[in-house]
């Protein structure tokens, strides 16, 4: 293969990366109401166990909250068609997927066990998973405002790990309201724009 | 664009999707002495502290394997004549492992120094931890045996939870042993594989 044709080929590589790229972006938008969605429950679960002390306040809120995703993303992908899965969507599925179960797993193993005795150590895991997750789908998608939600999370649990109860719970809160409610509805929005974008230039 | 020119972009995109998937399971098998090495240090951290209960075992065991291993990285990649072009799916695998990496640094240490260090919530993070990276890798790559490690992980976290500490300690050891050292092993015999093919066929 001569140089000048490896070097058109090596440009093609790159520009579809880049096109996935933009399509993970387009991609994590068009779910950005699932940020909110988990930061809503987030919320719910954490004012009704503080409310009643219901031990199972958060796997039922939780479990809901899931059913609930289902069903939207199924309504969604019914209506619009299902699009093709590229490699940067099957990237960014692979990560939440997983992270969605490790989290399962892990706070039900640690909540049913009696070993969760701290709520500053259940904080302090939710928030690493979360932190991580979205790091590792902001380097994917080179996006540096996910990755400040990323470092958001993270701060938010070694504080949980320091700081006193209170102090633990409204690190975790403000993490939650920056990174799922904030960082969700700026995805809706900038998902409405681009909509919008595309029916003006049909 | 005609239907057919279509189908052959398409054709063409799969096919470069195909190449990719196959291109990160390289990558990943290449990588495969760095499971081994982990698993290691995490045997000698484990024995260390079983043998005469330093706190700061497992600190100074992790603290040490980082630099040797970016020193093992840097040599082996300065030894590389030809640097292989990064693809997505690359990118996404090395984006998972490092967000995994930071995660860890950040939350052990502020378990460890603010009190709340527990050995069943530290094995069952690091599983959960390891359960995320492999299921995402696995899941990305299509790869059986990297995801039969992430399951492995998911249940040494469930099991670490509920058992004695002995028997903690024991379901870390066989996972350590399964999903670092085996499937470090087996990628590593994958690659070897792969380059003796690729020798021959030169």
């Amino acid at each position: 293969m001569t140089t000048s044709v490896e070097e058109l080929e090596l440009k093609d590589r790159l520009s579809l990366i880049e096109s996935m790229i933009a399509e993970g972006r387009r991609t994590t938008a068009s779910y950005g109401w699932t940020f909110v969605l988990w930061g809503v429950a987030y919320y719910v679960a954490i004012i009704w166990n503080s409310m009643s002390s219901f031990y199972l306040a958060w796997p039922i809120t939780m479990v809901s909250a899931c059913v609930l995703m289902g069903v939207l993303v199924w309504r969604k992908r019914k209506n619009s068609g299902s699009s093709p899965v590229t490699t940067m969507r099957r990237a960014i599925w692979s990560i939440w997927i997983s992270m969605g179960l490790s989290m399962f797993v892990i706070l039900d193993a640690i909540g049913y066990s009696g070993r969760l005795t701290d709520w500053r150590i259940f904080a302090a895991v939710a928030a690493t998973l979360v932190g991580g997750a979205n790091a590792a789908s902001s380097l994917t998608l080179k996006w540096k405002l996910q990755f400040a939600c990323a470092i958001v999370w993270w701060t938010s649990a070694v504080i949980s790990c320091f700081g006193t109860n209170l102090q633990s719970s409204i690190a975790f809160l403000a993490a939650n309201f920056l990174c799922q409610i904030v960082f969700g509805i700026y995805l809706m929005i900038r998902e409405a724009c681009a909509r919008r974008q595309a029916v003006a230039h049909a | 664009m005609t239907v057919s020119n279509e189908e052959l972009e398409l054709k063409d995109r799969l096919s470069l999707i195909e190449t990719m998937i196959a291109e990160g399971r390289r990558t990943t098998s290449r990588w495969g002495w760095i499971f081994v090495f982990w698993g290691v240090a995490y045997y000698i951290a484990i024995g260390w502290t079983v043998y005469n209960q330093w706190p700061f075992a497992w600190l100074v065991t992790m603290m040490s394997a980082w630099p040797l291993c970016g020193v093992i990285i840097w040599s082996k990649e300065k030894k590389q004549a030809v640097r292989r072009p990064g693809t997505t799916i690359s990118r996404a695998i090395s984006s998972i492992w490092f967000a995994l990496g930071v995660s860890m640094v950040l939350i052990f240490p502020a378990l460890g120094f603010s009190g709340h260090f527990n050995w069943h919530i530290f094995v069952a993070i690091v599983a959960a931890m390891l359960g995320v990276a492999n299921g995402a890798s696995g899941m990305l790559l299509r790869w059986k045996a990297q995801i039969a490690t992430a399951i492995v992980w998911w249940a040494a976290t469930v099991a670490a939870c509920f058992g004695s500490d002995n028997q903690c300690t024991v379901v870390f050891v066989a996972a350590i042993f399964l999903c670092q050292i085996v499937f470090g092993v087996y990628a590593m015999i994958f690659e070897a594989r792969l380059r003796r093919l690729e020798a021959s066929h030169a």
